[in-house]
């Protein structure tokens, strides 16, 4: 049996817990936020459930079957159909399940260097009608489209449009397309709907790790900044208001950006892997964190477009640059789901992330046969994994050329320190899916290194 | 061809007149008192005024009429749509204050107007420094550049559509 830490409890922590605790390993979580869960998170608004992180099982996976089996089987959710037809998006796995190289056809996304100001100015100016002003109408036509078959990805009508960032969400550039559709149409409501609480993600994967017996194991609020190997085979753990111990192995789960080598600067909640180097940190900056941000609207009465379930979506060219618009049943709320590159600039910016909100509402909400009056005043709840402290991001993206780095990732091993989370994922990264998998797979390596 | 002193003068002058009354115009983000054959007839007089000033110039400068005749066209169902609305809101006179649908249709019938009169303004612009003999006894260049009318009339702009609609945001953290 060994001693083992694992830092983070979200889902590649969890994951990993599990397995490990199974097998008979002592394990202990440390969790920096004051609850569980990482990058999944649910809370009530207006009287509504709404996931603020992670909504969706994206993939055919252990994850779906473990989240929804293991918490209440008779809720009704299902894993996704595995004879799901992907109709025109590549799937990035053949039949064997091992990743399939890169298309002929397809070329990774260039870096470039456009700057958060030329976006905003990109996505003020679109939502204030001087560009593009025939979007909404365009978006009207493809409202209820959430099959896979019917999805027109319109990366080229904004081929103008430059990317903020020299990371780019999908690389290889077919990546999680096919993916954010299944995530669509197999979580019609995932945002939006009027759900309880324990039809969130996030409440599912509290109540997971509960039943399975691995929440008694985190210790919440308890930050730690500095590891290393020794020289007796151990791993000295170094954390806030607490001596110093030793662990036979630590599983490191949290964000790409949050591990730092000793070289590095480091921040107050960064952990640093005192005895890592420069060369051995690449994989972590090759994949730093993009921009996640969402919002839900109240105080609006009798919105009629979007309906429930209905989808609103932007792509850029990278291709995986969206906002997703929905509603609940009553009309009474709008959301808000911006990720990537429009995360970014909205980020920089939540009241123009409420102006093209508000904007898409009354612009959906004015047709000839259909007029709609904005109400006087309206509240818009943001959270922005930018902004939280602890994470300050979304899901890893990667900079163009250097995908590979995400085996790195999942490979990473340095003396007795391992590392597991969805950046480590070369198929799920970015998802729930992923973050189970790579917990899951590194789980497996200590315990062979272990014993 | 270089550009007469004298008719270079009468259109920076216009064209800061047409600055003036469209800052006028967007400085009434609330349409709610707007009163039928009042303000909105005359703030549209004085534009399509201004505007015509900028159009008599076309006979001085033979290669910049047609540019400038196509942007006032541009001009043009702007200031159509924005007297329709106005016809409206006359035959409704009683429900006019209360309405926000008629409301609604002056503002749009601005905002439509008001991304006219700023393409033909920017045409206009820059067509004077293109022009603009070199080097010149003639005024200093506009006051008013091609990119400051964009900048200052978005800002307005934005400002116009949203002034309806307070936002309250309450940024959340997961730490409660």
């Amino acid at each position: 049996m060994a001693k083992v830490l694992i830092i983070g409890a979200g889902v590649a922590g969890l994951s990993a817990g599990i397995q490990l605790k199974e097998k008979g390993h002592d394990v202990t979580i440390y969790e920096a936020a004051p609850i569980l869960g990482g990058r999944t998170y649910s809370t009530m608004v207006g009287g509504n459930a709404f996931d603020w992180g992670a909504e969706a099982i994206e993939a055919t996976t252990d994850a779906a079957a473990w989240l929804f089996a293991h918490v209440d089987p008779d809720i009704g959710q299902q894993p996704v159909d595995a004879d799901f037809n992907a109709g025109t998006f590549i799937l990035p796995f053949d039949e064997n399940d091992a990743v399939t190289p890169l298309p002929d056809d397809a070329v990774e996304p260039t870096a470039q260097t456009t700057t958060v100001e030329n976006n905003i100015d990109a996505v003020s100016n679109n939502f204030n009608g001087t560009q593009n002003d025939d979007y909404f109408g365009n978006v009207d036509m493809r409202l209820g489209q959430v099959t896979p078959d019917d999805v027109t990805f319109r990366q080229q009508q904004f081929a103008n449009w430059q990317v903020i960032s020299d990371a780019v969400e999908v690389n290889p550039p077919w990546g999680s397309i096919h993916n954010h559709v299944r995530s669509v149409q197999q979580n019609a409501n995932a945002e939006g709907g009027d759900y309880a609480i324990d039809q969130t993600l996030g409440y599912r994967v509290v109540k997971w790790a509960t039943a399975a017996g691995i929440a008694q194991n985190v210790v919440l609020n308890v930050k730690v900044n500095r590891i290393e190997n020794t020289d007796d085979n151990k791993v000295k753990v170094e954390a806030l208001n607490k001596d110093p111990e030793l662990y036979d192995a630590v599983l490191v789960t949290v964000p790409t950006d949050r591990v730092k080598s000793g070289a590095e600067q480091a921040g107050q909640n960064d952990l640093v892997i005192a005895d890592l180097s420069l060369q051995n940190v690449a994989p972590f900056r090759a994949n730093p964190l993009g921009c996640y941000l969402k919002m839900a609207m109240t105080g609006l009465a009798n919105v009629a477009h979007p309906a429930p379930g209905r989808k609103v979506t932007v792509t850029f060219e990278t291709g995986y640059s969206n906002f997703i618009i929905t509603q609940n049943g009553t009309g009474t709320q709008v959301y808000m789901h911006a990720f990537g590159d429009t995360a970014r600039v909205m980020s920089a910016n939540h009241q123009l992330a409420a102006n093209v909100l508000l904007g898409a509402v009354n612009r959906l909400n004015n047709g000839d046969d259909d007029h709609y009056n904005p109400p006087d005043a309206v509240t818009a709840y943001v959270l922005d994994w930018c902004d939280d402290a602890l994470i300050g991001g979304a899901y890893s993206t990667t900079h163009p050329g250097t995908w590979q780095s995400r085996q790195a990732l999942q490979d990473f091993i340095h003396g007795r320190i391992y590392y597991a989370g969805e950046a480590a994922s070369t198929r799920w990264y970015g998802q729930v899916a992923g973050a189970m998998e790579t917990g899951n797979l590194v789980a497996t390596r200590i315990h062979t290194a272990l014993g | 061809m270089a550009l007469d002193p004298d008719l270079q003068n009468s259109i920076q002058a216009a064209l800061q007149n047409v600055d003036d009354v469209s800052k006028t115009i967007l400085a009434r983000r609330d349409l709610s008192d707007v009163k039928p054959g009042n303000d909105v007839v005359t703030t549209a007089m004085v534009l399509e005024k201004e505007l015509n000033a900028v159009l008599v110039a076309k006979s001085m400068t033979s290669p910049m009429a047609g540019s400038i005749e196509k942007s006032i066209a541009a001009i043009s169902p702007g200031l159509g749509q924005l007297h329709i609305s106005e016809a409206k809101m006359s035959a409704k006179t009683g429900q006019l204050n209360t309405s926000k649908k008629v409301s609604t249709e002056v503002s749009t019938a601005f905002s439509v107007l008001l991304k006219k009169t700023l393409t033909s303004l920017n045409t206009v612009d820059a067509l004077i420094k293109i022009q603009s003999p070199s080097p010149s006894p003639s005024p200093s260049p506009s006051k008013s550049g091609a990119g400051d009318y964009r900048k200052a009339i978005m800002v307005e702009l934005g400002a116009l559509k949203q002034a309806q609609t307070k936002v309250t945001l309450k940024p959340l953290t997961r730490a409660g």
